[in-house]
């Protein structure tokens, strides 16, 4: 009985087995196009401002600060565990975005580490280069700032005091050599901080040369040397050579530059065309006393200066800066020469000045302490247009005041008396 | 059977002897009264010592050290010395210089290291240099001064970096050997040179002197 219940149940399992086996189980299996995928990133950024450029990599100097920012996918919003960023492996931050400044120089991989809800670990890196600009000693170099008599036929040599600060970075410099017309006669980029000029150069000719640090990621020295140097005479012959300017801070004119020798005989005259400064150049003079004559052709309010000097060793004499003064105010002058004048529709002045052109600008008019702006300056001659009825109508003068500054500043002031068309009792019979 | 399969298990091996608690052993050198590890690079204008070191220290007298180069025993001992005349060529410095350091037990246990030798010749300096030391030149603060010295290396690969010192204030002027100079005030001025090869090695000058009148100014003076 008890064998014949046990085999009747073991049909039954078998029977039960058969049907569930027949039963579609595909909806019970894991399906992975319902999960949604969890996946972060970091980047950094300027500024907070959401059309910042943001990028996975940056160079920047110690101390300079960063925006760091993280994004969670499908939110920052899921449950997790923990997220975090370091720096070279250490804890560097424990927010989602956040600014900093990194400090030490180097290359540092930042990574920004998620760790979800199951445990698993998800992250991503952004790499930032930290490095000062490099060092250049803008003080100590060879040759030093005006050095003469550098021969012009045999290899010059240039050095300089370059470093890294940072002692990582490879450094380069950016050298230039340039002759007196500013042609370039070297451009390179040099590994090493000195250079070797093996091409000729013209005896007494100044020459300037420059030379910029850079490293490796394109940054600057703050520093640049910027240096200038003279080549000898052949056979004792030197030279002299000046800039010539004036007081005035606009005009331009024909600088004339006479060289005279201990006889007071002219050599040479130098004649600029219009400008606001000019350079002269006087070369070969053998040894020996000069002078040079500065002056203004067409502007002989500018005084005339004389420079004498000594000229001798092979060298270029660079003389100082030299620059003509205009101490000489204009001069206002009526039309008659009065400075009791009869009232007109248009009232007429002469402005007298050697020293440049006077703009309008420079002048003032004033009538009974009412400023006048419609006059017209024509070559000399300044022109008033003037409402002469209000004058008409009363006895006594008038008083019309100019102020005129010339090109190098220097104030003229004058005051003229307008004389009524009426005498005080033909006023007071009316 | 049974007894077999016991005896087999009392087989017990011996305790080890005391060397085998040498956990390592390093080779570094001395030199100018510096230690210097690996790479070990000498100068080869001084003496200097290899020396053993084993790992912990207090085993060191129990052992022997034996210096090989190559497959030859050079020495025993646990200092090497290398004088300088180990040093004066290449083929002296290959075959008396070892590579390898054996130390042995007196268990016959053995340990060793390998490890190379940098001999590295410094550089040098000239002793004449332009100007000579108490030279008297003439000009004035414009005018040029040429500086002139020679400096070499037998290692004739090394780049030799040279730096001028003029009144204290240091011109790193790299490869070259002559500069000119300008911006020297009347009176007495030094200068000195100092090279450095790539290995780190140095030679430096004695300080010079050298004076500087003005006769450009004298005479210019006298004729105004």
């Amino acid at each position: 009985m008890a064998i014949h219940f046990i085999k009747s149940i073991a049909l039954f399992g078998l029977i039960v087995l058969s049907i569930t086996a027949c039963t579609d189980s595909d909806e019970y299996l894991f399906n992975d196009q319902a999960i949604e995928k969890i996946f972060v990133s970091a980047a950094v950024t300027n500024a907070f401002d959401a059309d910042n450029l943001k990028s996975k990599t940056d160079t920047i100097q110690p101390g300079d600060s960063l925006i760091f920012l993280s994004t969670v996918y499908p939110s920052k919003s899921i449950r997790n565990r923990q997220y975090f960023w370091t720096i070279d492996g250490k804890l560097f931050a424990n927010e989602f975005s956040f600014k900093k400044n990194i400090d030490i120089p180097g290359e540092h991989e930042i990574a920004f580490i998620f760790v979800d809800f199951f445990g698993d670990t998800l992250s991503d890196t952004v790499n930032i280069t930290v490095a000062s600009p490099p060092n250049l000693d803008p003080e100590h170099f060879i040759p030093v700032n005006g050095t003469q008599n550098l021969a012009s036929d045999s290899a010059l040599n240039f050095a300089w005091n370059a470093s890294d600060p940072d002692s990582l970075w490879n450094i380069y410099s950016h050298f230039v050599l340039k002759n007196s017309n500013q042609d370039i006669l070297v451009d390179t980029l040099l590994q090493q901080a000195n250079y070797t000029y093996f091409n000729k150069l013209d005896p007494l000719q100044k020459y300037t040369w420059t030379v910029n640090v850079y490293n490796e990621f394109n940054l600057k020295s703050n520093e640049t040397i910027t240096s200038s140097f003279f080549t000898n005479g052949i056979n004792g012959e030197n030279a002299v050579a000046g800039t010539i300017g004036t007081s005035s801070d606009y005009g331009l004119y024909k600088f004339k530059v006479i060289l005279l020798d201990s006889l007071q005989d002219t050599i040479k005259t130098y004649l600029s065309p219009k400008s606001q400064s000019a350079h002269f150049y006087f070369k070969p003079l053998t040894s020996g006393r000069y002078n040079i004559v500065a002056s203004i052709e067409d502007a002989p309010d500018f005084k005339p200066q004389t420079i004498k000097f000594y000229a001798n060793s092979s060298q270029v004499l660079e003389l100082d800066s030299i620059t003509l003064l205009d101490e000489t105010p204009a001069k206002i002058n009526s039309l008659s020469g009065s400075d009791t004048i009869a009232i007109q529709d248009t009232l007429r002045f002469i402005i007298t000045d050697f020293g440049g052109n006077i703009p309008s600008s420079r002048i003032s008019v004033t009538y009974e302490k009412n400023r006048i702006n419609s006059f017209r300056l024509s070559n000399d001659t300044l022109y008033i247009p003037f409402e002469k009825q209000a004058a008409l109508q009363n006895w006594s003068y008038k008083l019309i005041t100019l102020i005129v500054h010339d090109a190098s500043y220097n104030p003229t002031r004058k005051t003229f008396y307008l004389r009524p068309n009426v005498t005080f009792p033909e006023v007071f019979s009316e | 059977m049974a007894g077999g399969l016991f005896s087999a298990c009392l087989d017990i091996p011996s305790p080890p002897k005391d060397t085998s608690k040498i956990t390592g052993v390093n080779v570094f050198a001395k030199q100018f009264d510096n230690a210097i590890e690996a790479p070990i690079k000498l100068n080869s204008s001084e003496d200097a010592e290899l020396i053993a070191e084993v790992t912990p220290s207090k085993h060191k007298k129990d052992v022997q050290y034996y210096w090989y180069n190559g497959e030859d025993i050079l020495d025993s001992g646990a200092t090497y010395t290398v004088p300088t005349s180990y040093m004066a060529s290449s083929f002296i410095s290959q075959n008396f210089i070892p590579d390898r350091l054996v130390i042995e037990d007196h268990e016959g246990n053995t340990l060793e290291t390998s490890f190379h030798v940098i001999v590295n010749n410094p550089p040098q300096l000239l002793a004449e240099t332009i100007p000579a030391n108490g030279d008297t030149l003439y000009g004035n603060s414009h005018t040029p001064i040429l500086f002139s010295w020679q400096s070499f290396d037998r290692d004739e690969s090394n780049y030799l970096n040279n730096t001028l010192e003029i009144d204290g204030v240091r011109y790193n002027v790299g490869d070259l050997q002559e500069v000119m100079q300008s911006g020297f005030a009347m009176g007495r001025h030094t200068f000195r040179i100092f090279v450095e090869d790539s290995m780190g090695d140095q030679d430096s000058s004695a300080t010079q002197e050298f004076f500087v009148i003005d006769t450009v100014r004298a005479e210019w003076l006298s004729i105004l």
